[in-house]
């Protein structure tokens, strides 16, 4: 969580890179489900609402903070890259019963996944 | 043999909405993502003594006609009486705040509309179940549907776990970091949480159990409690095995039921949703009726449902302002399931006090007579108090350090 006093520490970085991990990995989750027909598309659609929300709003912590210049890149990473996952969301939201398009966002998702993951690994 | 099977819908009710509540389906799938099958342990801790302390409020209320609070009165006067029914209304208010919370998010999961419609809807349809069903009604009801909640069981068998990992994570055991221990005293204490041995003791006494009811006793504590268990522990599993290796880190309702659709799909996600909305809608009923019987217990009012609203007037009062109370709270937008984890930590306060004149009272033997605690169960209470207070003492630096569990 970012605290909002003082400078970003690389802990808190970490910490909102493995909320955004967790987001897109259950995303991409989801999206699979969909994908294979087996989801349930209120559930979809809110969930997936849910989870864009979330990350907006780490999104916006990240943009408020006091960022030292040696982890400014990372922030930086680490917004485009929540940044990508609301909106591959909210394409799942807005059509959650297209296969198709479950598989793309699937696909998406896995690839933001994997590379939070490289940025908190390098944390 | 049919109507034995039936007898036990309180336990069912009080254990389903005591174990399986808003606040417990997240934290064991949090738990379960995070440590994989680790916690297991925890929560069988939690099952031993709960059904322990359920099982002897059932008999004191049975031998005494007096349910727990009345007891805890007596036991402890009235300053300390006071403390302890003010911390366990916190409890109490905080539990159906964030139930009414989960009710609105289930059904906004169920037919999209959204959250903030459901809340008021929830609230009257709770306002109208209490008002208008009987006791043991309200037991079948919420008890049976609830078993929905057994296709995290079956979805987690389906997904072929490793059984003797399983069986590794069911022998207590140490890690080094503090979010474990956070996970540990949460899922021990929400096992625990007080208001399933008001609600308990209390209904004890609105169906009239007597001596011969002993035996439908501790069967409810046994069975319901350990059927409570049984759920809690598929939620780990079933964690365990679809979030844990995907890094995922579960802080909505809507993603342990996500894990019902990858072992069945669509059918998997709707008989969860069932269950969820009847689990968390039994804690709702379980956490409202029990602010409302500690009131009238504690003032001495008439009290219980059995009597009717003009029988009971100011317990009847009591129940709907609870409701009222809890319907502005969660109305300010507050996160239902951030509100049940604050009431699951915040417990442990209440717990020492409702437990501790509950133990003296059930091994007294000039109050209880023949029906007071023997060795074994004054062992296991006494085992489980120190249990209770090295929870109560862990649990608020735990969750500062934590950061409530965020990591």
């Amino acid at each position: 969580m970012v605290s909002g006093c003082g400078p970003l520490t690389a802990n808190e970085l970490r910490e909102e890179v493995s909320g955004l991990h967790s987001n897109a990995a259950e995303g991409a989750l989801m999206a699979h489900e969909v994908a294979l027909n087996k989801s349930r598309s209120t559930l979809t659609r809110v969930h997936a609402q849910e989870l864009s929300a979330d990350n907006a709003a780490s999104e916006e912590k990240l943009s408020d903070a006091i960022v030292s210049n040696g982890l400014q890149h990372d922030v930086n990473e680490a917004i485009g890259l929540a940044d990508e996952a609301a909106t591959t969301l909210d394409q799942l939201a807005l059509d959650p019963k297209d296969e198709a398009t479950a598989a793309d966002a699937e696909r998406k998702l896995m690839g933001i996944a994997a590379k939070l993951d490289q940025l908190k690994a390098g944390l | 043999m049919n109507s034995k099977i039936f007898q036990i819908a309180l336990g069912i009710l009080a254990a389903i909405g005591g174990f399986v509540d808003i606040g417990d389906i997240v934290f064991a799938s949090q738990s379960g993502a995070a440590y994989g099958y680790g916690l297991i342990w925890a929560v069988l801790v939690g099952v031993i003594g709960i059904a322990t302390f359920a099982e002897m409020s059932g008999r004191v209320a049975i031998a005494s006609q007096r349910p727990v609070f009345a007891v805890v009165r007596q036991r402890l006067g009235f300053g300390a009486g006071l403390i302890t029914l003010i911390a366990s209304q916190v409890v109490n208010l905080l539990t159906l705040t964030a139930e009414i919370g989960g009710i609105a998010i289930v059904l906004n999961l169920f037919f999209e509309v959204t959250y903030s419609t459901f809340i008021p809807i929830a609230v009257i349809a709770l306002a109208i179940i209490i008002w208008v069903t009987p006791f043991e009604w309200i037991e079948k009801l919420f008890g049976y549907i609830g078993l929905a909640m057994l296709v995290f069981l079956v979805s987690a068998i389906h997904l072929h776990p490793d059984w003797s990992a399983i069986g590794h994570g069911a022998i207590p055991h140490g890690h080094s970091t503090a979010l474990y221990w956070y996970f540990a005293v949460g899922l021990i204490a929400a096992g625990l949480m007080p208001y399933e041995v008001y609600f308990y003791s209390s209904g004890a006494i609105e169906e009239r159990w007597k001596t011969k009811d002993l035996g439908i006793n501790r069967a409810n504590a046994l069975l319901g409690f350990g059927l409570g268990g049984l759920l809690s522990i598929s939620l780990i599993v079933l964690a365990a095995e679809v979030f844990h290796p995907l890094g995922v880190q579960p802080s909505f309702l809507a993603t342990p039921i996500l894990s019902a659709g990858v072992a069945f799909g669509e059918i998997g996600i709707v008989i969860a949703m069932v269950g969820v909305l009847f689990a968390v809608g039994g804690a709702a009923i379980d956490s409202c009726f029990s602010g409302a019987y500690n009131m009238a217990q504690f003032l001495g009012w008439e009290w219980g449902k059995y009597r009717k609203a003009a029988g009971a007037p100011r317990f009847t009062i009591s129940w709907m302002v609870m409701l009222a109370l809890a319907f502005i709270i969660v109305s300010t937008g507050v996160d239902p399931v951030a509100v049940t984890e604050y009431s699951v930590i915040f417990s442990v306060f209440a717990l020492p006090l409702t437990y501790f004149p509950l133990l003296l009272i059930a091994r007294d033997k000039t109050f209880m007579g023949k029906h007071a605690n023997g060795p074994l169960a004054t062992f296991m209470g006494w085992l489980y108090f120190l249990v209770i207070i090295v929870a109560a003492v862990a649990a608020v630096p735990l969750m500062f350090i934590t950061n409530v569990g965020a990591g």
